[in-house]
C-alpha cells in the first residue's frame, strides 16, 4: 500500500478516519451523539406528541417496569417518553444557541480584527468585559431581564457565548491577515469585504468550530440547570431540567424521575464532548501554521 | 517592569471592566427592565407616580441615569430588594461568608483531587489507571451539578441513613437544633475557621459534615477540568528536549519529574485556573439551591421568583468582582511560575 | 567482516540495528552500525541529516524514544553492553561516565530553572554519592551535610563556568537560560557535560543551531578544552570542517550504516566511499539550508523502504550488479582504513 497513491484529501480523510476508529472512545461518542440527534429529530414521530398531557393518575410514580422503561412521573406520563420528547427542546437549543453565537462571533471577530484600529480595540475591551462575569451568573441576569419564556433563555445564553467565538476568530484573523495572498488580494482591487467573507473566514474557522463541538457539551449543561431554576420553556412542556425540577419533590420515593432525565443530560453534554475531543485530536496539529 | 507595576496596571483595568459591567446591569435592569416597578408597591397611588419619577430621575436621559446609579454603587446603594425588606449590599454581604466557604471547599477538592490524578494520569499513559481517569474527568465535565448535587443526597443522606448507616447531611450550613446547644461565635464568617479558632469541636465536625457534600458537588466539573488540563500538559512536557538533558544528567525518574517536569506543566494548568474559578461561581447558585445552602447563589435564584432584579443584579456585580480579583491572583501566579513572561 | 581490533576500545558498538514503529511504517533508521572509541581519542561521526548519526547517540546514553526498538547488536562500554544493563546501572553511567551534548541549547535548557539550579544539580548528584571522583578531588571522602554540598556544588559551577569561558559566572548562575543567548546557552550545556569528567564526551551537532560566528566561537572552546580533557569525544556533525580541526578518526555515515572509517588526514587525502568522495567534491559546509547535495545524485533513501543491497546503490556513480543484492561488509583498506563498499571486495589486509 503505497502512500503516493492516495490524492492529498482522500488521504487527509483517510488519516482522520483511522484517528477516529483508533480511539474508540471518541468513536463511542461519535455513535452517541449521532443517536442523540436522531432521537431529536424523530421524537415527536417515535413518540405520541401528546403524552405531555396524556395524564393518568392511577400510574403515578411507579418505578421502571416491563410497562414503562423508566417509570412513570407524578402525572402518570411514561418517563421514558417524556425523555426522548424533552431532548428535542434540548438539543435544539443547545444547536441554536451555538450557531448564533458563531454566526455573531464570527462576523465580529472577522471585522473587528481584519480591520483592526479602534474599532477592533473597543470590541475587545468589550469581549473584556463579558468575559469578566461568570457564564451562568451573566445567562441568569440576562434571561431574568428578559423575562420567562423559551426563547428568552436561549438569546441569553447566545450572549455568554458570543465573546468567546469573536476572541478566537478574531486571533486568528490577525495572523492570517499577514499572509502574502492577502496583499495579492487587495492589489487587485478586490474589496474588504469580500476579502473577508470568501477566503479569511473559511481560512480561519477551523479552530473555533474545534471550541464550538467542544461548547455543545457545555451549553446543554448552562440551559439545563437554567431551566432547573424556572427559566426557559413553561413548566408543562417537556425539558429534561424541568424534569429534574419536578423529580426533585420526590425525590426519596421516585428517585427514578430525577435520576434518568440527569442521566440523559449527561450522556448527551458527554457525547458532545467526546466528538469535540475527537476533532480537536484530529485537526489540532494542523492548526499550528 | 516590577511586580507592583504589573498589579497597578492590572487594578486599573480591573476597574474599567467592573465599571463595564455596572453598564451591563445598568442596561439590563434599567433599560430592558423597568425600574418603575422598583418602587411601586399595591398601596402606592397613582397620583405619586409623576413624583416619584422625576424625584428619582426616571425619566432623564440615559447617561445621566447611568451616573447616578453607578455614584450610588461606589457609596454603597446597591439598592432595595424587596423580597428581603433590606439594602441590597446588606443582603448580599452577609450570606457572603457562605459562598466563600463552600467555593473554597470546592477549589481544595479540585486541586487535591485534579492534580495528583492529572499527574498519575499523564505517568501511566494509556494504561488502565489513565483511561479510567481520563473518563471519569470527561465524565466530571459532562455532569450537570444540580443533578449531581441531588443525587449525593440521594446516596449519602437518604439511603445511607435507610441502612443506618452514619450518612452525611443535605440541608444547611450546620443542625439547626444542634447550633443551639454549641453556638457559634462568628469570627470571619467561614463556620470552619471559626469554630476552629474557639474550639468548638462539636459544631467544626458538624459545619465540616455540613459541608461535604456540596462542596463536592460543586467543584466536580472543576475537578474534571484540571485533570484533564494537567494530563494533557504534563504529556506535552514529558516530550519536551530538556527532560531529555534532565534524564541524560543521569537524574532519577522522580526527579525529573517533580523538579523539571512538574512546574513547567503547572503553567497552562494556571492559565486554565481562571476559567475554574468561572465555572465556579456559576455552579454556586444552582448548588446552594440544592443543599439549601444559605449563599449568594441561593439568595439570587430567590430573587427571580419575586422580580427583585436590584438583587439579581447586585449579585451579577460581586460575582464579577470576585472573578476578576481571582483572574488577577491568578495571573499573579503564572508571572510566578514562568520566568519568560515579562510584564 | 567486522572491526578486527585488538586494543580494547572504550566504546564499541557491533552491528547495531534499530527501528521506528511509526503510523507510516517500519522506519531501519540503524543497519548494522559497528565502530570503535579508543579512550582518550576524539571520533567524527559525520553524515547528512538523516543519516542516523543522533540515532547512535541516543542509543549509546539510551534515550531512545518509546517506540524505538534496538533489534540487534550490542554496545560495550567499559566491559559492559549497555543495551543490557538495568535501569539504574544506565543511569549511573550517565550521571558520571557518558555525557552528551545537545543541538539546541533552546530547548535542551529547562526555561522554568535558573542555570545555576540546573549546573549544580549535576554536582549535587555526584556529591551525594560515596565514591564521587569529584568529591574525593575536592573535598577528601568524607560525607558532607546538605548545606555543604551546596556551598561546594555551587563553587564547583562556578568554576566550571569559567571553564568554558563564560564570563560573570556568578551572575549567569542566578539567571533563566531564555536571558542568555544561544552561544552562552550552548556554553552551559557544556558545561553540564564537563561538570561529570566522563570517560566520553558525546556532542550531538552542538553548533548547528548557533550563528556562523558564535559556531567559530564554540569550536575555539572545544579546541581549548581538548588540551584539557582527557577523556574520549564522540562529535557528531555534518560539517567536514569541524571534524578536520577537532578530529583523530572519522566515521562517514549513511542511512543507518557506517560507510567509512579512518584517520583523519588519512580520509582527507584518500576517500575511499563513493559517498565520502561526493561529500568531499561538495562544498565543505554542509548546509541544512541545501536541500540536496549538488553533485551526488538523487536523494536520501526512505527508511521504511530502503534500497536493497548497499543502501547508497542508487545514488553510486560506480554501481554493479552486486551493489543492488548484498549489503557490503566493512572491510579493512590497510592503516586503520576501513571501507563498506563492493569495490574494494577484492581489498586485503
Amino acid at each position: 500500500m503505497r502512500r503516493s497513491n492516495w490524492s492529498p484529501a482522500l488521504a487527509e480523510l483517510k488519516f482522520a478516519g483511522n484517528l477516529l476508529i483508533q480511539n474508540r472512545v471518541v468513536l463511542g461518542g461519535t455513535i452517541i451523539a449521532i443517536g442523540v440527534m436522531l432521537t431529536a429529530l424523530l421524537g415527536p414521530i417515535i413518540v405520541s406528541p401528546t403524552v405531555a398531557t396524556d395524564i393518568s393518575l392511577p400510574a403515578r410514580l411507579q418505578p421502571p417496569s416491563a410497562a414503562h422503561w423508566l417509570g412513570t412521573d407524578d402525572y402518570g406520563r411514561d418517563l421514558l417518553q417524556m425523555i426522548i420528547l424533552s431532548t428535542r427542546l434540548d438539543v435544539i437549543a443547545m444547536l441554536e444557541i451555538v450557531g448564533a453565537g458563531l454566526a455573531i462571533g464570527v462576523t465580529l471577530g472577522a471585522f473587528s480584527g481584519f480591520i483592526g484600529g479602534t474599532l477592533d480595540e473597543a470590541l475587545m475591551r468589550i469581549t473584556d468585559i463579558f468575559f469578566s462575569i461568570p457564564g451562568l451568573v451573566l445567562a441568569l441576569a440576562v434571561a431574568a431581564a428578559l423575562g420567562r419564556g423559551l426563547d428568552n433563555l436561549i438569546l441569553a445564553i447566545i450572549v455568554v457565548q458570543w465573546p468567546g467565538y469573536t476572541r478566537i476568530l478574531r486571533g486568528q484573523v490577525l495572523a492570517e491577515k499577514e499572509r502574502l495572498y492577502v496583499d495579492a488580494l487587495r492589489a487587485l482591487g478586490i474589496g474588504r469585504i469580500r476579502i473577508i467573507v470568501r477566503h479569511i473566514i473559511p481560512n480561519t474557522i477551523y479552530p473555533v468550530l474545534v471550541q464550538c463541538t467542544l461548547d455543545l457539551g457545555g451549553v446543554i449543561l448552562t440551559f439545563a440547570g437554567l431551566s432547573f431554576l424556572g427559566f426557559g420553556a413553561s413548566a408543562l412542556t417537556p425539558e429534561l431540567g424541568r424534569l429534574i425540577t419536578a423529580g426533585q419533590n420526590y425525590i426519596f420515593e421516585a428517585p427514578w424521575l430525577t435520576a434518568f432525565p440527569g442521566l440523559t443530560i449527561l450522556i448527551i453534554s458527554l457525547a458532545f464532548n467526546l466528538v469535540g475531543d475527537g476533532i480537536r485530536d484530529v485537526l489540532d496539529p494542523r492548526l499550528r501554521r | 517592569m516590577k511586580l507592583w507595576e504589573y498589579i497597578v496596571r492590572r487594578m486599573f483595568l480591573l476597574i474599567f471592566v467592573l465599571v463595564g459591567v455596572t453598564i451591563i446591569t445598568f442596561f439590563l435592569s434599567q433599560v430592558l427592565l423597568d425600574p418603575l416597578a422598583l418602587y411601586l408597591t399595591e398601596k402606592t397611588p397613582i397620583s405619586a407616580i409623576p413624583s416619584i419619577i422625576v424625584h428619582y430621575h426616571l425619566n432623564d436621559p440615559w447617561p445621566i441615569r447611568y451616573g447616578i446609579y453607578l455614584w450610588n454603587l461606589l457609596q454603597g446603594d446597591w439598592g432595595y430588594s424587596k423580597s428581603l425588606t433590606e439594602p441590597v449590599l446588606a443582603g448580599l454581604s452577609q450570606r457572603f461568608p457562605a459562598t466563600m466557604e463552600l467555593a473554597i471547599a470546592a477549589i481544595l477538592w479540585t486541586l487535591v483531587v485534579g492534580i495528583p490524578t492529572g499527574i498519575i494520569s499523564a505517568l501511566r499513559n494509556n494504561k488502565l489507571p489513565d483511561h479510567v481517569s481520563r473518563l471519569v474527568a470527561l465524565t466530571g465535565v459532562s455532569t450537570p451539578v444540580f443533578w449531581l448535587g441531588l443525587l449525593l443526597q440521594l446516596v449519602f443522606f437518604y439511603y445511607l441513613g435507610q441502612l443506618g448507616l452514619p450518612h452525611l447531611p443535605s440541608n444547611g450550613r450546620v443542625d439547626s437544633t444542634l447550633v443551639l446547644s454549641y453556638p457559634i461565635t462568628t469570627v470571619t464568617g467561614l463556620l470552619l475557621v471559626d469554630t476552629l479558632i474557639t474550639g468548638n469541636w462539636v459544631m467544626f465536625g458538624d459545619a465540616l459534615a455540613h459541608l461535604v457534600l456540596p462542596s463536592f458537588a460543586l467543584g466536580f466539573i472543576s475537578m474534571g477540568v484540571i485533570t484533564r488540563i494537567m494530563r494533557s500538559s504534563m504529556l506535552e512536557v514529558l516530550r519536551q528536549d530538556y527532560i531529555i538533558l534532565a534524564r541524560s544528567k543521569g537524574l532519577s525518574e522522580r526527579v525529573v519529574i517533580y523538579r523539571h517536569a512538574l512546574k513547567n506543566a503547572m503553567i497552562p494548568t494556571v492559565t486554565v485556573a481562571g476559567l475554574a474559578i468561572a465555572g465556579l461561581l456559576g455552579g454556586a447558585p444552582l448548588t446552594e439551591t440544592v443543599f439549601g445552602w444559605p449563599g449568594m447563589g441561593r439568595l439570587a435564584v430567590s430573587a427571580i421568583g419575586r422580580n427583585d432584579a436590584p438583587l439579581i443584579m447586585g449579585f451579577t456585580l460581586i460575582a464579577a468582582l470576585i472573578l476578576v480579583v481571582a483572574n488577577l491572583i491568578v495571573d499573579i501566579l503564572y508571572a510566578y511560575l514562568d520566568p519568560r513572561i515579562k510584564y | 567482516m567486522t572491526l578486527n581490533s585488538e586494543d580494547e576500545g572504550l566504546l564499541q558498538l557491533n552491528n547495531v540495528k534499530l527501528d521506528f514503529h511509526t503510523y507510516a511504517g517500519e522506519v531501519k533508521a540503524l543497519d548494522g552500525v559497528t565502530f570503535t572509541l579508543r579512550k582518550g581519542e576524539a571520533v567524527g561521526l559525520v553524515g547528512e541529516s538523516g543519516c542516523g548519526k543522533s540515532v547512535t547517540a541516543l542509543t549509546i546514553v539510551g534515550l531512545l524514544p518509546e517506540n524505538a526498538t534496538v533489534t540487534e547488536g550490542e554496545i560495550i562500554f567499559e566491559g559492559k553492553n549497555l543495551l543490557k544493563v538495568t535501569h539504574d546501572e544506565m543511569r549511573h553511567i550517565r550521571a558520571r561516565k557518558i555525557a552528551m551534548v545537545f543541538q539546541d541549547p533552546t530547548t535542551f535548557l529547562n526555561p522554568v530553572l535558573t542555570i545555576g539550579e540546573q549546573l549544580e544539580e549535576v554536582f549535587l548528584l555526584n556529591l551525594g554519592s560515596n565514591d564521587a571522583k569529584l568529591e574525593a578531588e575536592n573535598t577528601g571522602s568524607s560525607k558532607l551535610s546538605k548545606s555543604q554540598q551546596k556551598k561546594v556544588a555551587r563553587e564547583l559551577s562556578i568554576q566550571v563556568l569559567k571553564q568554558v569561558r563564560l564570563p560573570d559566572s556568578e551572575r549567569v548562575l542566578k539567571q533563566y537560560p531564555h536571558e542568555l543567548s544561544g552561544g552562552m546557552r550552548q556554553r552551559c550545556m557544556i558545561a553540564m557535560a564537563l561538570a561529570r569528567n566522563p570517560d566520553l564526551f558525546i556532542a550531538d551537532e552542538i553548533t548547528t543551531a548557533l550563528d556562523v560566528t558564535i559556531q567559530a566561537q564554540i569550536l575555539e572552546l572545544l579546541r581549548d578544552l581538548k588540551r584539557e580533557f582527557h577523556g574520549s569525544t564522540l562529535l557528531i556533525t555534518h560539517d567536514l570542517g569541524v571534524v578536520a580541526e577537532l578530529c583523530d578518526r572519522v566515521a562517514v555515515m549513511y542511512a543507518g550504516n557506517i560507510v567509512e572509517l579512518a584517520d583523519v588526514k588519512e580520509l582527507f587525502a584518500k576517500p575511499l566511499h563513493p559517498y565520502t568522495q561526493g561529500l568531499m567534491r561538495a562544498i565543505p559546509m554542509l548546509d541544512k539550508r541545501m536541500d540536496r547535495l549538488e553533485t551526488i545524485s538523487g536523494s536520501v533513501p526512505d527508511l521504511i523502504y530502503p534500497p536493497t543491497g548497499c543502501r547508497f546503490h542508487p545514488r553510486c556513480p560506480f554501481v554493479f550488479e552486486k551493489c543492488k543484492l548484498m549489503k557490503p561488509e566493512l572491510l579493512n583498506a590497510g592503516k586503520g582504513h576501513t571501507v563498506a563498499c563492493h569495490l574494494y571486495g577484492e581489498g586485503k589486509k
